[in-house]
């Protein structure tokens, strides 16, 4: 589904990612992991299109992206908040939902079901400036999954979120793997890992280690993620 | 589709934001009417110092309230001028009257003139030589300045079209850049002609709405002159919105944040206006005034001057209206040109 190809990036002199290659098949939740400055970000930021590599190539089904054509097909949720605060929630949507090309009861109905999804029905009218930290990152992911995209990039979906929502979000997310969405998801909480079918671990622009979640555990120092970390540190 | 959408949400943004409306609909119109009464009509009545003038024509002055008249000799009324005494002095040397003014002030300049053509229009039928021609003006220490609302008035409209919307097109844009909605934007099937062309039609809207409001305002309720079309007026006032909006955020593209948008303020706003025609472009040294010609401003205020002042139709101002035309493309392209630096597509 998704194909990594040998991509570098670098900011100035700073190399950001060292030639990162991976492939995510259909209906997978992928979890890339790795500490502040690792480079998930920076890759995600390239498989969504708004950041060219400096070398190396990412493919969706087969076909080099970035096409304009294949965009429609991801659902992109940024680390920063990216909603217009001025805007409501419902409006923040409906601008997005239209981007996409959604329209009339089609675009009313996705609206409400991500709102519900997300637990923010009764907020959908205040303005995104009053809603709380936790309810932007809400109508944020709210927004990645508003286009019913079959490829989804979160970068951090669950940052600020409580525990009890947290869980509902990451059952959504089984639920869409279930309807045979792929979704790559960025955490650097290791927990979280579990959830996902697979894992790879960003370490200083590297890709250090990448597989089934209990093979990288199994094969790691101590048994745990954070293990392989701990390793690649020295 | 796509440039609808972002039209219509750079319009919800704006109507949204109370402070912002107002910015747009309310403070060109107070500015507008603050300089209007800073230039226009005063109780205050100048003096005047009469020298050797034929005795209807003192009379007249008197009678007409214009002036307040002290007679007195050449010599007495010039130091007098000097020191401030007088706001001006007349006279009457070799049957043509001579004016003599301090320095330029077109508001006393302006109540002076007026005053003297109402007494001599009185004294018309009765023909006194000399009378006839018009009176020479002099001054003591700087040129003449004809300085009013109804010549200034142009200058304001074009000036103060484009620095409003200026401001919220650069501002929107640099919040677009910081807050990560652009990468979401770009992250969506939109085409990057899309962004600005959606954006452009937005402020279009409103700078259709600020400028039409301007113009009824200045000519309804401060009583503008206006010479020409209306219609044309409010055309090439929404061009220089265009223009300003494509400026705007083509300077976004240099400001990280909202405040070094204020700072181009100087930069871009304050030299377009010095080249407005508010001083004559031909006596600025150095042929400093040819910078005009790249100066949006400048070509607004230029058509707005021969709409309103000598009432010239469309054919006439078609080249100004091409240049501004010329500007909107040449900077939206440009924008269009910078989103590649999110997105190469």
């Amino acid at each position: 589904m998704i194909g990594v190809r040998g991509v570098e990036k670098s900011f100035g002199k700073e190399k950001v990612l060292k030639g990162v290659s991976l492939d995510i098949p259909p209906a997978e939740v992928f979890g890339l992991l790795g500490p502040s400055g690792s480079g998930k970000t920076t890759l995600i930021r390239i498989l969504a299109g708004t950041l060219a590599a400096d070398r190396g190539e990412v493919t969706l089904d087969g076909v080099r992206m970035p096409r304009r054509e294949s965009l429609g097909r991801i659902g992109f949720m940024p680390q920063e908040d990216a909603l217009y605060k001025d805007l409501s929630g419902q409006d923040n949507l409906r601008f997005f939902g239209r981007l996409y090309g959604l329209r009339g009861p089609r675009l009313r109905g996705r609206i409400d079901d991500v709102l519900a999804l997300t637990g923010l029905s009764g907020d959908a009218r205040k303005r995104v400036a009053n809603y709380s930290g936790g309810m932007r990152k809400r109508l944020s992911l709210a927004t990645a999954l508003l286009h019913d995209p079959d490829v989804l990039l979160l970068d951090e979906p669950t940052v600020g979120i409580d525990p009890v929502l947290r869980r509902t979000i990451w059952e959504e997310f089984a639920r869409l793997r279930a309807q045979g969405r792929t979704l790559l998801v960025t955490t650097h909480v290791m927990e979280e890992a579990d959830r996902c079918d697979r894992a790879g671990l960003l370490y200083g622009g590297d890709l250090i280690a990448c597989g089934p979640v209990a093979d990288l555990k199994a094969s790691a120092p101590g048994g745990t993620l954070e293990g392989l970390f701990f390793q690649a540190a020295g | 589709m796509a440039t609808f959408a972002i039209m219509v949400r750079v319009i919800r943004q704006i109507t949204g934001d109370k402070r912002t409306v107002g910015l747009i609909l309310v403070v060109p119109l107070l500015m507008l009417t603050l300089i209007w009464l800073l230039l226009g009509k005063t109780g205050y009545v100048p003096t005047l110092a009469a020298s050797d003038l034929p005795a209807k024509l003192a009379a007249a002055l008197e009678d007409g309230d214009g002036v307040r008249l002290t007679e007195t000799d050449a010599a007495a009324a010039r130091a007098g001028v000097e020191d401030g005494t007088y706001d001006a002095s007349l006279r009457l040397e070799d049957g043509k009257l001579r004016l003599l003014f301090a320095a330029s002030d077109p508001g006393k300049d302006a109540l002076v003139m007026k005053a003297l053509q109402t007494a001599m229009r009185d004294l018309v039928p009765t023909g006194i030589p000399g009378l006839l021609s018009a009176p020479e003006a002099e001054y003591l220490y700087a040129g003449s300045s004809d300085s009013s609302f109804d010549s200034l008035g142009y200058v304001l409209l074009g000036v103060l079209a484009f620095f409003f919307v200026f401001i919220l097109a650069g501002i929107a844009f640099v919040r677009e850049r910081t807050g990560a909605t652009l990468e979401r934007l770009l992250a969506s099937p939109v085409r990057r002609i899309q962004v600005v062309l959606g954006y452009t039609a937005g402020f279009g809207v409103f700078a259709t709405v600020q400028c039409t409001l301007m113009v009824v305002f200045a000519v309804a309720v401060l009583g503008m002159h206006i010479a020409g079309s209306l219609a044309l007026t409010v055309l090439v006032m929404v061009l220089i919105g265009l223009t300003a909006t494509a400026i705007g955020a083509f300077a976004s593209i240099f400001a990280e944040n909202e405040f070094q948008i204020m700072q181009f303020i100087p930069v871009v706003v304050v030299p377009q206006f010095f080249f407005t025609g508010l001083i004559s472009l031909d006596t600025i040294p150095l042929g400093l005034g040819v910078l005009s010609r790249v100066m949006p401003v400048y070509y607004a205020c230029d058509a707005l001057r021969l709409v309103l002042v000598q009432g010239a139709g469309f054919r006439t101002i078609l080249p100004q209206l091409g240049m501004l035309v010329g500007f909107i493309v040449l900077f939206s392209a440009a924008n269009v040109l910078a989103l590649k630096k999110h997105r190469r597509l």
